[in-house]
């Protein structure tokens, strides 16, 4: 591996781009190699490198080593490989390989397939390339109930906290400049606690908590839908674990912000047309009540008596009519925070228990978004937002002095 | 008269006196035992609620599920009861050890034979104590799974987990500490065996049509609240 102690040598590249190879190393290269034609079209006096990262646990490989892909005839990318599980270590790989070669700005982009004019990759890395900001997150348009988990947990937790409106702080792609790579590529926790370091969430998180210059850019639909999990409470317990985990180190940064302000926004939002009909609540209301039923136990160590009472207050017949107000919401979420913080119980089921809450959650949203266009739609969710800001007294308090609020 | 009254006093006290001075070293000893198990005790309840407290044993058994954390009387937490166990199993060791050494033969055997049985009741009541805790543990551990997987038992499905742990832990237990011989591995087998073959016939007579709709879903949930309701319409990432 390149060492990081050159990184004061400005070897040339102007961009480096990180393609992680998940599973197949073949998709990788072709993105990379259709990321590298993309870069030259669109930066054509920059030097631009576009790498596929890709886990060797066995060591096997050679650092920067070649691979072939089938087409005959087409120019193999370079391969830099790192020790550790991919995709999860493939930013680390990223910010070794782009740091030795001195480069301005350097991104991670997933393995998929990209539209052919490289205008999205000039407004992804312009930002970056002109001293502008140190973190973009690109952001595509999605449907209403694409990302639901980003938008009634993560967009308006992380805005709550570190009071920067990022909308999509999940996307899995980034692109950052030298500064912010720097610092994340110092970071102590790649050595203390690995498992953390390096997701998507903790890049954000540390570029907040530093107060680096954030940007999000509109692309357009993205060009492949995301992976959704197989389950949710899989999905949520790994998600808010991260949450929870950087929360807890940053402590006393948030705790010292209040409001929040828009970062600078790059691109144009198309908010696309999802004349869809809506899912049916009914399900999702099914699972709240059974959890309110049967988990009202295991809840009682984590919610205020106040907040349980509440939430068994809300009729669930019909399920159209079904609503969780915002502030209940919020409220939710930070005892949860709380409880994962004191360790209430084992933290992994801390975390899988709050699903039913999220499905009721998911199912208010629903009813709430059913009969509104994308643009109401984000106003719903900026009111969310405000809500979550509107109670970060109460998470405070509760953070600071978790017994005197115990039930 | 008064010779022989006299005479027959002092054989008494003179035999008294003899028993006394034969027996005085093994009272001595025995109460010097018995103080010494007294202070020893002490210091292990001092250093077992220091060390628990560093350990964050407390804590730790809330997380497990052996306590909620709530409304616990200072001197009720788990960390005090253990120390407060430990005092008492040092105390009743000294005391069995100040029995063995009193030296009469009756004593010296029920104190030899407590201090046998003292090492397998402390091992007995841990595995029984830790026993309890796992099965909580997995008790809301099942509960959480089922309840998100959208099962309509969730509770009855984690109480007979729950149990079948409890009773595994104390069939264990009562097996080291050697209460019943061979009846507790006998009796738990019957009673799991009885469960299983229970279930078993249940399902197989009774719930046939359910089991095979079931198959058919491939063993999705009861009704899919478990999964992404609306797969196709929401994308929780």
């Amino acid at each position: 591996m390149l060492e990081p102690s050159r990184a004061d040598e400005a070897l040339g590249a102007d961009v480096v781009i990180g393609v992680p190879a998940e599973r197949d190393r073949t998709a990788a290269a072709e993105a990379a190699l259709a990321v590298q034609a993309g870069l030259r079209a669109a930066f054509p006096g920059r030097t631009a490198l576009a790498l596929v990262l890709a886990g060797d646990a066995e060591g096997t490989l050679p650092p920067g080593a070649s691979i072939s892909i089938p087409e005959p005839g087409a120019p193999a990318p370079a391969i830099h490989t790192g020790g550790g599980s991919y995709p999860e270590a493939a930013l680390h790989t990223l910010l070794e390989v782009a740091l030795s070669l001195g480069a301005p700005a350097c991104a991670l982009l997933e393995p998929m397939p990209r539209p052919a004019d490289p205008g999205w990759l000039r407004a992804l890395l312009d930002p970056v390339l002109g001293g502008d900001a140190d973190l973009v997150a690109p952001s595509y348009a999605r449907r209403r109930f694409d990302g639901v988990l980003v938008t009634g947990l993560v967009y308006p937790l992380t805005r709550a906290l570190f009071g920067q409106r990022i909308r999509q702080p999940l996307g899995r792609e980034l692109a950052m400049s030298r500064r912010l790579a720097e610092h994340l590529s110092r970071d102590d926790e790649w050595r203390t606690d690995p498992s953390h370091a390096g997701a998507d969430l903790w890049v954000i998180t540390k570029a907040l908590v530093r107060e680096c210059r954030c940007a999000q850019v509109f692309l357009g639909p993205r060009p492949v839908p995301q992976t959704q999990p197989p389950d949710v409470s899989d999905a949520l317990a790994n998600v808010l674990g991260t949450m929870f985990h950087e929360m807890a180190l940053h402590a006393p940064r948030w705790q010292r912000v209040r409001g929040s302000c828009a970062v600078a926004t790059y691109g144009d939002e198309h908010l696309p047309d999802d004349a869809a009909h809506p899912p049916a609540p009914g399900p999702l209301v099914a699972a709240f009540g059974r959890g309110a039923q049967d988990l009202r136990r295991v809840w009682g160590p984590v919610l205020p008596p106040q907040a349980l009472y509440a939430l068994q207050r809300i009729p669930r017949e019909p399920p159209e009519g079904f609503r969780i107000p915002d502030r209940l919401w919020a409220r939710v979420v930070y005892d949860f925070a709380v409880g994962w913080r004191v360790k209430a119980m084992d933290r992994q089921q801390l975390l899988r228990s709050l699903t039913p809450l999220y499905l009721g959650w998911v199912a208010s949203y629903v009813n709430e978004v059913a009969a509104l266009d994308a643009a109401a739609a984000e106003e719903r969710v900026e009111r969310l937002g405000e809500a979550f800001e509107a109670e970060k007294p109460y998470l405070i308090s509760r953070w600071r002095w978790p017994d005197r609020f115990a039930p | 008269m008064w010779e022989r009254v006299e005479g027959v006093f002092d054989e008494a006290f003179g035999r008294l006196g003899a028993v006394l001075a034969a027996d005085l070293p093994g009272i001595v000893a025995m109460l010097v035992v018995v103080l010494g198990a007294i202070v020893a005790a002490f210091f292990v309840r001092a250093v077992l609620r220091f060390s628990l407290a560093r350990v964050g044993f407390d804590r730790r058994a809330r997380e497990w599920g052996m306590t909620t954390g709530r409304g616990i009387e200072p001197h009720h937490e788990p960390s005090w009861l253990v120390a407060r166990g430990a005092f008492w199993v040092v105390v009743a060791t000294g005391f069995a050890i100040a029995l063995a050494v009193l030296g009469a033969s009756t004593t010296s055997l029920l104190g030899l034979s407590l201090l046998g049985l003292l090492p397998r009741l402390v091992v007995g009541a841990i595995v029984l104590l830790g026993g309890i805790g796992a099965g909580r543990f997995v008790e809301r551990g099942v509960l959480i799974g089922a309840v998100n997987q959208g099962i309509r038992r969730a509770k009855l499905v984690a109480w007979a987990v729950k149990w079948i742990v409890f009773v595994l832990a104390a069939a264990m237990a009562l097996q080291h500490v050697g209460i019943g011989g061979s009846l507790p591995t006998i009796a738990f087998t019957i009673v799991v065996g009885g469960l299983v073959l229970a279930t078993a016939l249940a399902v197989g007579l009774g719930a046939r049509g359910a089991v095979a709709r079931a198959l058919e879903r491939g063993g999705e949930a009861e009704d899919g609240a478990g999964e992404t309701p609306d797969e196709d319409r929401i994308h929780h990432l």
